[in-house]
């Protein structure tokens, strides 16, 4: 089945419509995922500000009710009552105490620890710095500060917090440490965080709950109503958050300036998205104290930017890739199809015969060189054609001078003979038909004549009617009889006969005493006799041309001639001449012009009416044509028996 | 001319519609070289010819050749002025030539 070629700009525009569209969806898909990407990391850095300043204000407010509690009415107390009274307050605690401002140790429920210094544990001597440094800056005489992580005591047995107050009412501007446990700090910040995480908002819509190591809900919140004090739903999240390696846990740290110095504190915070009370959400897990601090943000608000933009996103991609695409597509149409198209345009000129179409697309260098190449290879080909045409009149020039050469052509041939008239003429076609005749004496009173028309044309052409004249010639010679002679030429025509051309021939043997004509004609045109004024063809049975198959044997006929009769040879140039309409001269109009009735042309002065007669049918014939160009030789023979002796 | 070769087994038509000249002799004569391999009965059917010149009688000529060695050549339907021509050149006599 035949493949149709499909169109360049089909191909074209199918790959660039396809190349568009994956650039689109790639383009859109990245430009989502990236949105995305960057909604949630904005969700999650808004979800850990939120969370880190409220565990911060935890914090704050844990350290103030302990030091409500403790640090500040230990202050109170022993600025009002005196060392005695804050010393009872230490009774039976191990690991607060009552320190000079150096840092030694001179009240405390231990006697071991009696002289030891409170700047050896971790971070007291920074943030006595600091509180004294606030103290000043603030003129209060009073300030407090808890560790930010828990500390080993100066025995290194346990972790607590401390508690660092600082008063001015103390003599010696006495430092008040007080040791926590953390489970204390939890009892005493989950109530603080009740208090500070309602209402507490995350962006618009999102909010914070706060949820203790029971994991009961401590928040009453709007955005969950009639969960306060219920059960935490979704334990696997703090669960996660407590097992401490799950991938989407996040631990760094938080910077914390203590006296100008920049200290890290780790904390640890879990970020994810989850379905939570038939909502999606973006949360994270924070702890303080022992109490979880679990933040939420819809998702719907985090990532209705995105959405947003991701519309008008997709939306101006589509125009700018329709654009791209319209004009990519114009631009290929313009400079290479409608160039292509031109170029084709000019070659088909070209094949159609017009060699002289030059192709003159130039409007980009490649097309340039495209067309300087054709136009170049275009006029080399011309050259060659003109050449080979040359060569061809070359030889068309040689054959007919073969051919001319060799047809006699003085007339009278015999003058001394008075028993007949003969006149014979060849007009060469341009294309050198291979037409001739020839005549001899075949003993004393015998006229041989022949007309005869070769298949064949330019040089093959006019040597075989070389070779055929000169073989009927010396057989004609040699002294046999007319049919003879052709089936002899025939078989040696035959011989090497490769290009397969054959010759018609008609050859008669004119008796001079007797006006007998013996004849052989090997499918040659019949020639006129004129009788009497009348014209009529010879129609003789024909034997097949000469060199047409071997085994041919020819009869011979007879025609008897009366004094004055005419016989008139030709060749089918002279019946096939045609005019401007291709009309055929035809037999018709040879034998009416030979029908010369009771007005004979007049005898021309050196070959009598034969010459008359023949020059007569040339007129005609050329009268006929009008200018028509020539297709084939025009031969013909006419000879005139004047009677025996 | 229009010239068509319709092959059946081993039996080849070939037919020709138009003049038979010098220009459209080779068109005959590539129908015949391009079909007539293992043809045994090879028929020229001339009801459309017009014209017959010298050119058309030589690729007749040898065809008869080839068929000699293969099998069997007829010419048949040949109009009156084709007729002629076979007449006079004595193919009528050497070549199977029915008229119309």
């Amino acid at each position: 089945m035949e493949k149709k070629t499909k169109k360049l700009s089909r191909i074209i525009t199918i790959r660039l419509f396809i190349a568009v569209f994956i650039a689109f969806v790639v383009s859109s898909a990245v430009t989502y995922t990236v949105l995305y990407i960057s909604c949630a990391e904005k969700a999650n850095a808004l979800l850990q500000y939120g969370s880190v300043s409220l565990s911060i204000d935890i914090k704050a407010d844990t350290n103030t009710e302990l030091f409500n509690s403790f640090g500040g009415f230990m202050a109170t107390t022993y600025a009002q009552e005196g060392e005695e009274a804050a010393a009872a307050l230490l009774e039976g605690s191990n690991y607060s105490y009552v320190a000079k401002m150096d840092g030694t140790i001179y009240l405390s429920g231990n006697a071991d620890f009696i002289g030891k210094n409170v700047k050896d544990i971790e971070y007291i001597s920074s943030m006595i710095d600091s509180a004294l440094k606030y103290m000043e800056q603030n003129s209060m005489p009073i300030s407090y500060e808890m560790t930010p992580t828990t500390v080993k005591t100066l025995d290194g047995k346990l972790d607590v917090y401390y508690l660092l107050t600082v008063s001015r009412d103390i003599p010696d501007s006495g430092i008040i440490l007080s040791a926590h446990l953390p489970e204390d700090c939890a009892e005493v910040a989950l109530y603080a965080s009740e208090l500070v995480s309602m209402n507490r908002n995350v962006g618009l819509t999102g909010f914070n709950i706060v949820i203790n190591s029971d994991y009961d809900i401590l928040t009453a919140t709007t955005f969950l109503p009639n969960t306060y004090h219920t059960k935490f739903p979704y334990p696997e999240i703090l669960d996660r958050y407590n097992e401490g390696t799950d991938e989407k846990l996040k631990t760094f740290d938080l910077p914390i300036y203590l006296d100008s110095e920049l200290i890290n504190v780790p904390a640890k915070m879990l970020f994810d998205r989850a379905v939570l009370w038939d909502t999606d959400y973006f949360y994270c897990v924070n702890q303080t104290f022992g109490t979880y601090i679990l933040s939420l943000y819809p998702a719907e608000e985090a990532l209705e930017q995105a959405n947003d933009t991701i519309f008008l996103i997709v939306l101006i991609e589509v125009v700018v890739f329709t654009v791209l695409f319209i004009v990519l597509r114009l631009l290929i149409k313009r400079r290479v199809i409608r160039k292509l198209n031109s170029v084709n345009a000019s070659l088909s000129a070209i094949t159609a015969g017009n060699l002289d179409e030059k192709v003159e697309v130039r409007d980009s260098r490649e097309f340039d060189a495209l067309s300087t190449d054709i136009n170049a290879t275009v006029d080399k080909l011309k050259d060659y054609i003109a050449e080979a045409a040359a060569r061809i009149d070359a030889d068309l020039a040689v054959a007919k001078a073969i051919q001319s050469s060799a047809l006699p052509n003085v007339f009278p041939p015999f003058p001394e003979r008075k028993e007949f008239e003969l006149f014979a003429s060849m007009n060469a076609a341009k294309e050198v038909g291979g037409d001739f005749y020839d005549f001899y004496m075949l003993g004393d009173h015998t006229l041989g004549f022949l007309i005869a028309d070769v298949s064949g044309k330019s040089i093959p052409g006019a040597m075989f009617m070389m070779t055929s004249k000169t073989v009927i010639k010396s057989l004609a010679e040699s002294g046999l009889p007319p049919a003879e002679v052709f089936s002899i030429a025939n078989e040696k025509l035959c011989e090497g006969n490769e290009a397969e051309m054959f010759v018609t021939a008609w050859l008669g043997y004119l008796d001079l005493k007797t006006g007998l004509v013996r004849i052989a004609n090997a499918g040659h045109n019949p020639p006129v006799l004129i009788h009497g004024g009348k014209a009529e063809y010879v129609i003789l049975k024909p034997g097949l041309m000469l060199a047409g198959m071997d085994g041919v044997r020819y009869k011979e006929l007879t025609l008897q001639l009366e004094k004055g009769d005419m016989l008139y040879l030709y060749t089918d140039g002279v019946t096939e001449a045609m005019d401007k309409d291709e009309e055929q001269y035809g037999e018709d109009r040879l034998v009416k012009l030979l029908s010369f009735g009771e007005n004979y042309p007049a005898p021309s002065a050196a070959n009598g009416i034969a010459e008359t007669v023949c020059d007569m049918v040339t007129a005609d014939v050329t009268k006929f044509t009008d200018g028509a160009e020539q297709s084939d030789d025009i031969t013909m023979l006419c000879v005139r028996f004047l009677g025996g002796e | 001319m229009t010239v068509n070769a319709i092959k059946d087994g081993t039996k080849l038509t070939i037919t020709a519609e138009g003049k038979l000249g010098t220009t459209s002799a080779p068109e005959l004569e590539k129908a015949v070289k391009d079909n007539i391999g293992g043809v045994t009965e090879l028929v020229f059917d001339f009801g459309k010819l017009e014209y017959m010149a010298s050119a058309g009688l030589r690729v007749l000529l040898s065809s008869a050749k080839v068929m000699k060695k293969q099998g069997s050549m007829k010419i048949i339907n040949v109009t009156p002025p084709v007729m002629d021509v076979f007449t006079f050149t004595g193919m009528a006599d050497v070549l199977d030539i029915e008229a119309i």
